[in-house]
């Protein structure tokens, strides 16, 4: 055994994760598990309208309820200049409304008691009066002409928001034109709910000497305390975010909900410490949703299946705010991502954004900005291509591939892609599912009358915002962080910018310090969260943690290695130059036996440093990507539908994902399952529909349906490794890959099986009742 | 959500129409816990206990006459909030007297709002023909032993 394989806990090793011997003893610490002395429970009065004038509100019932100490309404936010603040997009939110509600479920004062129930109580006994207004829900209605404007409080005229466009239009037209084949689709992506185990909530508490401090459900704690304090013109050395742990974000966690204000407002007004903790309907009807992207999607191709041009146009709902999470400079998030795993010579995409009578949309739901909405759309539009030019979709994809010696790659829409190698991962998932016996199962099958499908998703991910340069939310600048430091025994404590909400960073993170720094990974404790100890940083989403604070933990630990091998030089009595750092420790080039731990050096650098050099042993490093990575895979899924009830099942999936280099498979592979499940979902099961008056029909688990362990299907999972050339490890993310890639396959698989019946597109989710009426539609045609 | 329905009551129109005219009167044929006064001739208001599923509370309803023709046909408005839901509803009331019994027949749009809306129509209509087939059916029977 070697010292590299000595090292317990560096990259590549399946270590159990650290932070499970508290979870899986229930020992977790969560926003609801914060009890200070003398809370306050906050509960909220909510609008039953989608859209309605508030002609009256009255505390009085309320405040006469046992328990009920305060009633915040609108007006009282107003008088403070707290009724609104901004988006993550500048765009403008309420807090509260002072004269009219935007969408059902939309918070309308908040109440205050010294217990849950009397909260609860008091929530019922506030009177308001509303004048229902015309309501819009569908964002094409809403751009017509004699729609009601819903944001005239903005000076609009109208309900759109933004237009936005990147590529060649006049080349992409001409490319079209000129194309043998051309395809055309209409797809709708419906809006989905994260739906974390854990709501969102907060226990807002002030100090004697007037520092706030806020225990919050929040996947940015330092972007949040910088918003925070620019709302509230509090001082931002007297505002501590704590994240502690989190149950579940996938975006759904980035967004200032009115919730955590108005806890913020009682606390500050009251005194005391107030919690806030949403209940489920709440969560569902009225925190920011995923998707809702009408998308309109040209594809051309050779006669022989050579990709040609792609042109989409899109329109976003935002409901009645534009609160969506992307970087500032791309109000569609990174949808441009579009053109995929594909060299198009020439791509055109539009999209427009319009208001409704909606919660707020666009976060992520587990995918790096609008990138999923972009790989579905591809994906599923190259499987219609192929069905067209009667090539099978591998053939059409390995044909088409961007090849590996072409990367670095210029996509047609602006993107450098890093690295990939997606004929290689393809054909792995081909060989693991056994791709060539399945289509000749089904071809027998489909002499039988039977429905089987087969369907392929070969996506490209982007992940890791920054750089800088192209990326920030609210100005600030998407970098992020690592502060590392080596006790003098050799232990170590790093905190980091990012915040876990169940992804393993205690681990992985600790895996990488492992690696850097020759020490235990049961010796080194990870912290993030806690805006007073942790360096500055834009937080956990779109699979950024391993590409820039992993990165940034790397870093330092390299820059403690500069110092830590003078101090190694110094001990070993020779210059720092026949210094090297080889299997986890300092040793004198060409004589191995020379050699210093870092614990040893550690020590020293306490107790015996060089002359002239500082004490202690610790460095920061704030991260600036100088590319996204690229993370890919290629997906295989296999349906049988029953022409009968139109149930499809996935009988089975294969998912080959390459993530660069892997610091714990074992992490890796639950995200990928997790990934995949969370595809599955809106592919099958999740959608918040609404009807004509605005009502959210899927505000409970009775109607938003989340698959349990007995619909998902059983994932086969695979890899391969194409390292991040500019990432000081090679790794890129992982998080959001599954999802991203698995919804196309799964129904270009139930596309593939009802090939015979001549549709191309079927919208998500695919309920048992719709490949139903397409089945008997046809059948009876 | 359209509602319609119709009961027969050994009554005269006369006093069926005077009796839906009276909002404490008729509003007490609600089987769940209310409480309803008028406000004048035309408006009344009050609160009734109730729910659907597991969504239970109370709302605070106000009613309006709309039109009221003698003996034939009334329109009332109800609009009322409670459990953070909405409910507005438009009911016609036609009344036919045949020879001292009366014929009256029903039928509005009830549209409703907020997590009671959620539920769905599959659920919601259940309760809505259920309690108005109460309400008429507890409203023929004082009718006819008063």
């Amino acid at each position: 055994m070697t010292p590299a394989e000595a090292l317990h806990g560096g990259i590549g090793q399946s270590i159990p994760r650290k932070e499970d011997a508290r979870f899986i003893r229930g020992k977790g610490n969560y926003v609801d598990d914060v009890d200070l002395p003398g809370t306050l429970f906050l509960d909220l009065v909510r609008s039953p309208y989608a859209h309605a004038k508030i002609t009256a509100l009255r505390k009085e019932k309320a405040l006469a309820v046992p328990g009920v100490l305060a009633v915040i309404t609108g007006a009282d936010l107003a008088a403070a200049k707290l009724a609104w603040m901004p988006t993550l997009m500048s765009d403008t939110q309420m807090v509260l409304p002072t004269d009219e509600v935007m969408f059902q479920g939309q918070e309308v004062a908040g109440v205050v008691a010294t217990d849950r129930y009397a909260a609860a109580d008091g929530v019922a006994a506030v009177e308001v009066d509303y004048e229902p207004l015309p309501v819009v829900v569908d964002p094409f209605r809403a751009l017509e002409p004699g729609a009601p404007v819903l944001r005239a409080d903005k000076g609009k005229k109208d309900n759109h928001i933004w237009h936005w466009e990147v590529g060649d239009k006049a080349a992409t037209e001409k490319a079209l034109k000129e194309s043998a084949v051309v395809i055309k689709e209409r797809l709708y992506i419906p809006r989905i709910h994260v739906s974390s185990i854990e709501t969102c909530g907060c226990v807002a508490q002030v100090d004697a000497m007037g520092k706030l401090t806020v225990w919050m459900t929040t996947q940015a704690p330092h972007a949040i305390r910088t918003v925070f304090a620019l709302v509230s013109g509090l001082p931002e050395n007297q505002i501590r975010i704590i994240s502690p742990d989190i149950g579940g974000g996938f975006g759904g966690k980035v967004p200032v909900y009115p919730g955590y204000v108005i806890a913020v407002v009682a606390a500050l007004t009251t005194g005391q410490p107030v919690k806030w903790v949403e209940d489920r309907t709440g969560n569902l009807t009225a925190d920011s949703f995923a998707r809702d992207y009408h998308i309109e999607a040209e594809l051309g191709a050779t006669k022989d299946g050579k990709l040609t041009a792609l042109r989409v146009k899109t329109l976003a709902d935002h409901g009645y705010t534009d609160a969506a999470a992307n970087p500032s400079k791309f109000p569609a998030g990174l949808f441009h991502i579009i053109t995929g795993s594909y060299p198009f010579a020439t791509a055109f995409v539009e999209v427009d954004a319009a208001y409704t009578n909606k919660p707020p949309g666009g976060i992520a739901y587990r995918c790096s900005f609008r990138v999923t909405e972009a790989a579905y759309t591809i994906e599923r539009l190259v499987d219609n291509m192929a069905h067209q030019l009667k090539m099978d979709p591998a053939e059409l994809r390995l044909k088409n591939f961007i090849p590996p010696e072409a990367f670095p790659f210029q996509s047609a829409l602006g993107w450098t892609y890093d690295s990939g190698n997606y004929g290689g991962a393809l054909k792995k998932a081909m060989e693991m599912i056994g791709y060539d016996a399945l289509r000749k199962e089904q071809a027998e099958k489909r002499r039988r009358g039977e429905l089987m499908g087969i369907g392929i998703s070969s996506f490209t991910e982007i992940v890791g915002a920054g750089p800088a340069k192209q990326f920030d939310i609210l100005g600030l600048k998407m970098f992020d962080s690592a502060e590392v430091r080596i006790h003098p025994t050799g232990k170590v404590l790093a905190r980091l910018g990012t915040k876990s909400q169940g992804q393993g960073h205690e681990t992985t993170y600790a895996q990488i310090l492992a690696e850097e720094l020759g020490i235990s990974s049961d010796y080194i404790t990870i912290e993030e969260g806690d805006t007073d100890t942790a360096p500055y940083g834009l937080g956990t989403y779109a699979s950024r943690s391993t590409p820039t604070s992993g990165a940034a933990a790397a870093v330092a630990a390299r820059k403690i290695r500069q110092k830590a091998a003078r101090i190694a030089a110094h001990l070993l009595e020779v210059s720092p130059d026949d210094i090297e750092w080889k299997d986890h420790k300092f040793q004198v080039k060409g004589v191995p036996d020379k050699s210093k731990t870092m614990a040893e050096v550690a020590f020293a650098a306490y107790t015996n440093p060089p002359e002239g050099e500082e004490a202690g042993l610790e460095a920061v490093d704030y991260y600036n990507p100088p590319n996204l990575t690229f993370p890919f895979g290629s997906y295989i899924c296999v349906v049988d539908i029953d022409k009968e009830t139109g149930q499809v099942k996935v009988r089975r999936f294969v998912a080959v994902d390459d993530c660069g280099v892997i610091i714990n498979p074992m992490i890796v592979e639950g995200q990928i399952h997790g990934g995949l499940t969370m595809g599955f979902a809106p592919a099958m099961m999740e959608e918040i529909p609404y009807d004509a008056e605005g009502n959210n029909r899927a505000g409970s688990f009775l109607e938003y349906l989340l698959p349990t362990a007995v619909e998902t299907p059983k994932w086969e999972t695979g890899k391969t490794t194409t390292p991040s050339p500019h990432h000081p490890f090679g790794a890129k993310g992982v998080g959001e890959s599954a999802t991203v890639g698995a919804p196309a396959a799964i129904v270009n698989a139930v596309l593939d099986a009802l090939e015979p019946y001549g549709v191309t597109n079927i919208d998500i989710p695919l309920s048992a009742h719709k490949v139903w009426k397409v089945i008997h539609s046809k059948d009876a045609a | 959500m359209h509602v319609e329905g119709d009961f027969r009551v050994r009554a005269t129109a006369g006093r069926v129409y005077a009796f839906f005219l009276d909002p404490v009167a008729f509003t007490d044929c609600i089987d769940d816990p209310h409480e309803f006064h008028p406000i004048d001739a035309d408006h009344f208001e009050g609160t009734v206990t109730t729910g659907v599923a597991f969504i239970r509370g109370t709302f605070r309803v106000r009613g309006s006459y709309l039109a009221k023709t003698p003996t034939t046909a009334l329109r009332v408005r109800l609009q009322g909030t409670g459990l953070g839901s909405g409910l507005d509803a438009d009911l016609e009331l036609a009344l036919t007297d045949t020879a001292g019994e009366t014929s009256l027949r029903w039928q509005g749009e009830v549209r409703l709002s907020g997590p009671v809306a959620t539920l769905g129509e599959r659920m919601v209509r259940g309760t809505v023909d259920k309690k108005a087939a109460a309400l008429f059916e507890n409203a023929r029977r004082k009718l006819e032993t008063a």
